[in-house]
């Protein structure tokens, strides 16, 4: 028996001695993240989650608005718009594939599909109808993938976030991992997402101020002025996981989908306002 | 032996040992303060090795983070050394929530360099 | 006469008692390494961090180790390369506990 399969043994056994634990369900999840950061943070709506570390940090946030005034990822947007519209060599195009013929649907995904069993993030749905389109797929985080995602956000700016998770054991499950992954300490240095997310949202480690979870996944893709570039969820997903000296998983990995699933779901009822641009 | 010539040498071996061992305890002081010490401080600030900046305000710190306490008068809040070199070892093995990495037991640090931060926080 | 020698050697005590200590760990680090034992420990650790890798827990530097300590293995330095190769060893089965540990102890951190 390898050691995936004991660990799984464990957790099962554990959730059968523990029978509270599995009744928990995704909903009372999410009530209870929202609750906990607005007892924490009393003073901001929580419909300030969505800025970022932009709602804990007055200072900070001035330097961001100015940013926003000229959008650095304005070129993102308007190269995603030209992408998505430009038809595959057999003709079809993008929004063959997504609901509303593609415009205003971020907000749906990460979604679980029961036929293949597990979760499609937008980005894998982007590369999966070019795949079936006869196209090639698109490396993640490449400019194009972000360029695509970055109008698809843009155009779903407002809308609420609205994942689903079906009453089906594989979704149930996926879930469960994603939320299994993040709450566990990790790497050489010991951290879990929350660790630093939720327990210590709006501290400091040295200069860096801390965000809070809630809202994390509203705004991505991100224009990280550090790196002159777009960057997608899983990306930084891969830079926390190295941070705390884990190997990393690669983006689209079943792991980085299923945190994903359970991050979004956790801010569902926030509205979709990437893409962002961050220092 | 006459006895004059055994109570002088008696009181030589005296002054000479005492001598020999304030200058053993000497040199080991000064190794404390200025090498140990100052090595200490740099484990303790360094990113790369403690990074206990990252965490904690200490001394002339620059920029230090605040998810534990100030690093002040560890000598009163730790006067069992040993404790102090638990927490910084595996801060876990007390509190298996603690955000603080088990720098010990994980390998961050070697026992040398523990040794040398837990001198230099007594110096806090 | 037996007070002249306790002097000579307290005062040799304490003039040697720095010096004293570098040949002493020469010595260790000049232990005879086998061959076979070196080539055993890097594949130990190689096992140990696929076990890491398996729960899904492996930590940054391990591979990282592992292909140094080879290249130290090939370079001739086999202490080096035994140590090298232990270290990510240890990693290996640390971060495997972890993920023990952890696959019980993350459902006391969720929010609730």
């Amino acid at each position: 028996m390898n050691m995936r399969n004991i660990i799984r043994l464990l957790s099962l056994g554990l959730c059968l001695s523990w029978p509270v634990y599995i009744f928990g369900s995704p909903e009372d999840d999410r009530i209870a993240f929202q609750a906990y950061f607005q007892a924490r943070f009393p003073d901001v709506p929580i419909s300030e989650y969505v800025n970022g570390i932009y709602a804990l940090d007055e200072n900070a946030r001035e330097q961001w608005e100015q940013i926003e005034e000229f959008p650095p990822y304005e070129f993102a947007v308007e190269n995603g718009e030209l992408l998505f519209n430009r038809p595959f060599a057999n003709g079809s195009t993008y929004s063959e594939c997504f609901d509303n013929q593609g415009p205003g649907v971020r907000q749906l995904y990460p979604r679980f599909d029961a036929e293949r069993g597990e979760v499609i993030t937008l980005e894998l749905a982007i590369n999966l109808c070019r795949e079936v389109n006869g196209e090639s797929a698109y490396s993640y985080n490449s400019d194009e993938l972000n360029s695509l995602s970055a109008y698809m956000a843009w155009t779903s700016r407002g809308n609420k976030i609205d994942v689903v998770i079906p009453n089906d054991p594989g979704a149930l499950a996926a879930y469960e991992s994603g939320k299994q992954f993040y709450y566990s300490k990790r790497g050489q240095l010991n951290f879990a997402c929350s660790d630093c997310h939720v327990i210590s949202a709006g501290l400091y480690v040295r200069a860096d101020h801390l965000s809070a979870s809630l809202g994390h996944p509203s705004h991505f893709p991100v224009y990280r002025s550090k790196f002159g570039k777009m960057i997608s969820l899983h990306s930084r997903f891969y830079g926390c996981v190295r941070d705390v000296r884990a190997k990393p998983f690669e983006e689209q990995s079943v792991e980085y989908r299923n945190l994903e699933y359970f991050l979004t779901y956790m801010s569902n009822g926030l509205i979709v306002n990437g893409p962002g641009a961050r220092k | 032996m006459n006895s004059v010539a055994w109570q002088v040498r008696k009181k030589l071996i005296i002054l000479l040992t005492s001598l020999i061992c304030l200058a053993v305890l000497d040199s080991h002081a000064d190794e404390v303060d200025d090498g140990s010490l100052e090595q200490g401080k740099q484990l303790v600030m360094a990113r790369g090795k403690g990074n206990c900046l990252a965490c904690h305000a200490i001394d002339d710190g620059k920029l230090p983070g605040n998810l534990g306490p100030p690093l002040l008068s560890m000598r009163l809040r730790f006067p069992d050394e040993e404790a102090l070199r638990a927490q910084i070892w595996d801060a876990t093995e007390r509190n298996s929530n603690s955000r603080m990495p088990p720098f010990g037991k994980h390998g961050i640090l070697n026992e040398e360099e523990i040794d040398m931060i837990v001198e230099y926080l007594y110096s806090l | 006469m037996k007070l002249r020698i306790f002097i000579l050697l307290l005062a040799g005590m304490s003039l040697c008692s720095a010096p004293c200590r570098l040949p002493a760990q020469q010595e260790i680090s000049g232990l005879q390494v086998q061959e076979e034992q070196v080539a055993s420990a890097i594949d130990a650790a190689e096992t140990a961090r696929q076990n890491a890798a398996e729960a899904g827990a492996e930590w940054l530097q391990t591979n990282d180790l592992i292909r140094d300590a080879r290249e130290a293995f090939g370079n001739g330095q086999w202490q080096l390369a035994l140590s090298l190769a232990q270290q990510a060893e240890r990693q290996g089965q640390l971060a495997v506990e972890q993920a023990l540990r952890e696959s019980v102890a993350w459902r006391e951190r969720v929010v609730r």
